[in-house]
């Protein structure tokens, strides 16, 4: 059963078959340090550019982690009380990698208007163009989902573009879905609740075929600085949020702050079940894709501080 | 080295740096920071070029330490270098110090540890206020970065046009903006006006075309004076016969080439719409039957009487009840004839009632077939034993129901009077023991008795009489026509010809012919009655009289 059909079907029975339980549990996974050694995380800060660390991660179902070490050119990956290994990665400026099914990735290269294949050793299966129908600006690409029927890609976090099919071939024929995949079905939108920065988010379900109805309104008690994940899982919806402060340096040398990152675990009728606070870091780095939904049904996040990083697990 | 002299240049402003920028407007920011896309990251660099071309290429130097240790270089076939750093973009974008050209590799003097500071040429604002155009910095350490911004993304990102890093290059698109701080450049133009109409470009809506008034008849955001379709009504204008004014049908009643919803005067009729009571119907005379205001020509029941005009026996009369008494299909409120006897009903004694000949007894303003009183006797027909002549006694001697003035038999002894020797008294065997023509039984009235007898009540036999029958007629009939006297009607007795000659047998009467009145006797034969003897001999009129008295007499003496 899709992810959309089971909330559907959940919806329908009010929720009931869920059973509450109020907090989320919140573990600590890997802690990494910034540089470029095996158990690294690479960060590059030019004095007259962006400052860049990690830019995505991706977990599969036993719990591993790979993160997108773009500086270091390679995928970290991690496992819980194993020593971590890498995959070489071509010199090119990933911003976004997703697991292909096949104990391979695909990767983003918005810059060089690509998607590469590559295998579990890192050898370049195939690409696929993103520019093209539907699709005019590849800069403008966001993220990848590969979903039961095949790869997309998001646009400006608005919606998303079926480029390959399952076997990563290209289409000849795209297709666009508002937000992103959620099953052969439907698609998700998150996205803030007016004008940034705001203290709600919207989560709106497209179902094929049937009008959209918005699934939840979560408000905060801050601003929504950024919306960082929101997707379905076989037990509900996950979003991420990080909440800040604004303006904290108008004027004046940039200085570090403490801040919130809000994890909301919704029912699959769209009721809030529990939320939980993570500590967060105000860094300037660029970092796309700081939260994912892993293979093992928990949010994973990779947050950021002066010293290096942390890899969070939040489950029901 | 390399990098040594940039800081230098960084530092060193020009001397003749101006107190305030030019002004700029923020569309033309963002097309400079367009020009940028695609373009290689060049630490210290700032030049971009209209095609696009020449790209270069950004080498780092070491992995992960990220510029100013890298090197930049030209692209394959090109001789000169293109590419920019955050800040140079920014420099670039903003035209600061001054005007510089796109295509001039000149950094400018400021760089992200300038902009994070208070300065002439910028001021700080908060990211939520920012607009495209405006520019996010951050800074700390000596390493900063800073971009173009243009718009916020559905996730809270910000949408930018940066010169990101060595492996970047300067990429249009959304980033976060975690730890930047807004900055807004002074002497920005909010208002430019491209066509000088006196609305600045964003708020005008035709940008590029001269139009004070703005108008936009369709509110569609597009000034009627550029837009084609000035009414959003699918019409272009040039074939739009009312091209401010939404009209899809283009109906044109008139076809005068003005469609009806602008056309003052839609049917043509020379009577402006406001005033027409036929605004699409051509009626110049505006004839509105029942004053309704809707005049005749476009409406349905023209004379207001509930009954519409196809179906209306009087379309434009009103008449509810739609009496048609002559079913000629024309009501009676319009039918000239309404009893369709031939007689128009100006002139018709009886306009209801069929009466060609317009009879009329009592020669009132009523004929005879709607007058309730035909003789004018005062007896309402329905009372009166002679409807036809006037009779106000209404005697009727024989009680037979038919008045004695118009009752052939008056004794009701079965010899019509003019034959009777004894009309007033019931003689059927007409007895005339001394044949002088009246009857045995007859009484005799004003003449003298000569053998005893009571000359009032018997003619016997020996009598005297006088004779004024038949063997001396008057010439003339009395009264005359025409008689105003008393009891006497124009109708009942006009001037008679030659009366009949009655011969007087005593023992029977035999009339030469029947008695008829001669000329027009007011008598109508639905009447029942008989007609008044004329040209009666005058004994016969004093018999008459003597008669009629006589039963008055007896009348009243049974009252009494």
């Amino acid at each position: 059963m899709t992810r959309l059909a089971l909330l559907a079907v959940l919806l329908n029975s009010g929720g009931a078959a869920v059973a509450r339980t109020p907090a989320l549990h919140v573990e600590s996974v890997h802690r990494l340090t910034f540089g470029s050694g095996l158990a690294q995380l690479g960060r590059e800060r030019p004095s007259e550019g962006s400052a860049e660390g990690p830019a995505s991660l991706v977990v599969d179902g036993s719990g591993r982690v790979f993160v997108l070490d773009q500086v270091n050119r390679r995928l970290l990956v991690l496992t819980r009380g194993a020593s971590p290994w890498t995959v070489a990665l071509p010199d090119r400026p990933f911003r976004d990698v997703t697991l292909d099914g096949s104990g391979g990735f695909w990767l983003l290269d918005a810059i060089g208007d690509t998607v590469v294949r590559l295998d579990a050793a890192g050898h370049e299966m195939s690409r696929l163009t993103l520019a093209g129908p539907l699709l005019d600006h590849a800069m403008h690409v966001t993220s990848l989902h590969r979903a039961d029927d095949g790869l997309y890609v998001e646009i400006m976090w608005l919606y998303t573009v079926k480029i390959g099919d399952v076997q990563g071939q290209a289409l000849v024929e795209r297709s666009a879905l508002p937000g992103r995949p959620v099953g052969p079905r439907g698609s998700l939108r998150a996205a803030l609740a007016g004008r940034a920065p705001t203290n709600a988010v919207n989560l709106t379900l497209h179902p094929a075929g049937r009008a959209p109805h918005r699934v939840a309104r979560l408000d905060f008690d801050d601003r929504v600085m950024r919306l960082d994940f929101a997707g379905l899982d076989h037990a509900g919806a996950w979003v991420a949020v990080r909440l800040g402060r604004e303006d904290a340096t108008p004027s004046g040398d940039f200085e570090v702050t403490r801040d919130r990152e809000v994890i909301v675990a919704l029912e699959p009728n769209g009721v809030e079940r529990a939320r939980t606070t993570l500590p967060r870091t105000w860094l300037p780095d660029d970092q796309p894709h700081p939260v994912t939904l892993g293979g093992d049904g928990a949010l994973w996040a990779l947050f950021l501080d002066e010293a290096g990083g942390t890899v969070w697990r939040v489950s029901r | 080295m390399r990098a040594a002299l940039l800081v230098v240049l960084f530092v060193v402003l020009p001397a003749t740096a101006p107190a305030a920028p030019e002004k700029m407007t923020r569309d033309q920011i963002i097309a400079i920071a367009k020009k940028s896309v695609g373009f290689s990251y060049w630490w210290g660099g700032s030049c971009f070029n209209d095609q696009g071309t020449c790209k270069g290429k950004c080498v780092p130097n070491c992995g992960g330490c990220g510029c100013p240790s890298c090197d930049h270089q030209p692209s394959s076939g090109c001789s000169k270098e293109y590419g920019a750093d955050c800040s140079g973009l920014v420099n670039k974008a903003w035209q600061l110090p001054g005007p510089i050209a796109i295509t001039t590799c000149s950094h400018g003097p400021y760089t992200t540890g300038s902009y994070i500071g208070a300065h002439a040429y910028w001021s700080a604002i908060s990211t939520s206020s920012s607009k495209r155009g405006d520019a996010m910095v951050y800074h700390k350490n000596g390493a900063g970065h800073m971009f173009v911004f243009e718009s916020f993304a559905a996730n809270g990102d910000v949408v930018a046009y940066e010169c990101k890093g060595c492996s970047y290059g300067c990429p249009h698109g959304p980033r976060g903006y975690s730890g930047y701080s807004a900055r807004r450049r002074s002497q920005l133009s909010e208002t430019v006006d491209t066509d000088g109409d006196g609305v600045e470009d964003g708020k005008d809506n035709c940008d590029t075309t001269d139009n004070k008034t703005q108008t936009d008849t369709d509110k569609d955001g597009k000034g009627d004076a550029c837009d084609t379709d000035d009414d959003n009504d699918g019409v272009a204008d040039t074939k739009d016969n009312c091209d401010t004014t939404d009209n899809k049908t283009q109906v044109d009643t008139d076809k005068d080439g003005k469609g009806d919803v602008c056309d003052s005067d839609d049917d043509g009729d020379a009577v402006a719409d406001d005033k027409d009571n036929c605004p699409t119907v051509a009626n110049p005379d505006q004839a509105d039957t029942d004053k309704d205001g809707k005049g005749n020509a476009c409406e349905t029941d023209d004379d207001g009487d509930a009954v519409p005009d196809a179906s209306d026996n009087c379309a434009q009369l009103k008449n509810a009840d739609q009496k048609d008494t002559d079913k000629d299909g024309k009501g009676d409120a319009c039918d000239t004839d309404q009893d369709g006897d031939g007689v128009l009903n100006e002139k018709d004694n009886c306009a209801e009632s069929v009466n060609a000949d317009q009879k009329n007894t009592d020669g009132d303003a009523q004929g005879d077939v709607c007058d309730d009183d035909a003789d004018g006797d005062g007896v309402p027909n329905d009372g009166d034993n002679c409807p036809t002549v006037s009779d106000a006694e209404v005697t009727d001697l024989d009680e037979d129901g038919l008045g004695d003035v118009c009752d052939p038999d008056l004794d009701g002894d079965g010899i019509p009077n003019a034959a009777d020797n004894c009309p007033f008294v019931k003689n059927a065997d007409q007895l005339d023991t001394d044949g002088d023509g009246r009857g045995d039984d007859c009484p005799l009235l004003d003449v003298p008795p000569a053998d005893g007898d009571d000359p009032h009540l018997t003619d016997t036999p020996g009598d005297t009489v006088t004779p004024t029958g038949p063997e001396s007629p008057p010439a003339e009939p009395t009264p005359e026509a025409g008689s105003s006297e008393p009891g006497a009607s124009t109708a009942e007795v006009v001037p008679a010809a030659e009366a009949p000659v009655t011969a007087d047998t005593g023992n029977s009467v035999t009339a030469a012919e029947p008695f008829e009145p001669a000329g027009a006797v007011a008598t109508s034969s639905s009447s029942g009655c008989a007609p008044t003897p004329q040209g009666a001999p005058v004994w016969w009129t004093l018999v008459m009289l003597a008669g009629l008295a006589l039963v008055a007499r007896r009348r009243a003496t049974s009252r009494s």
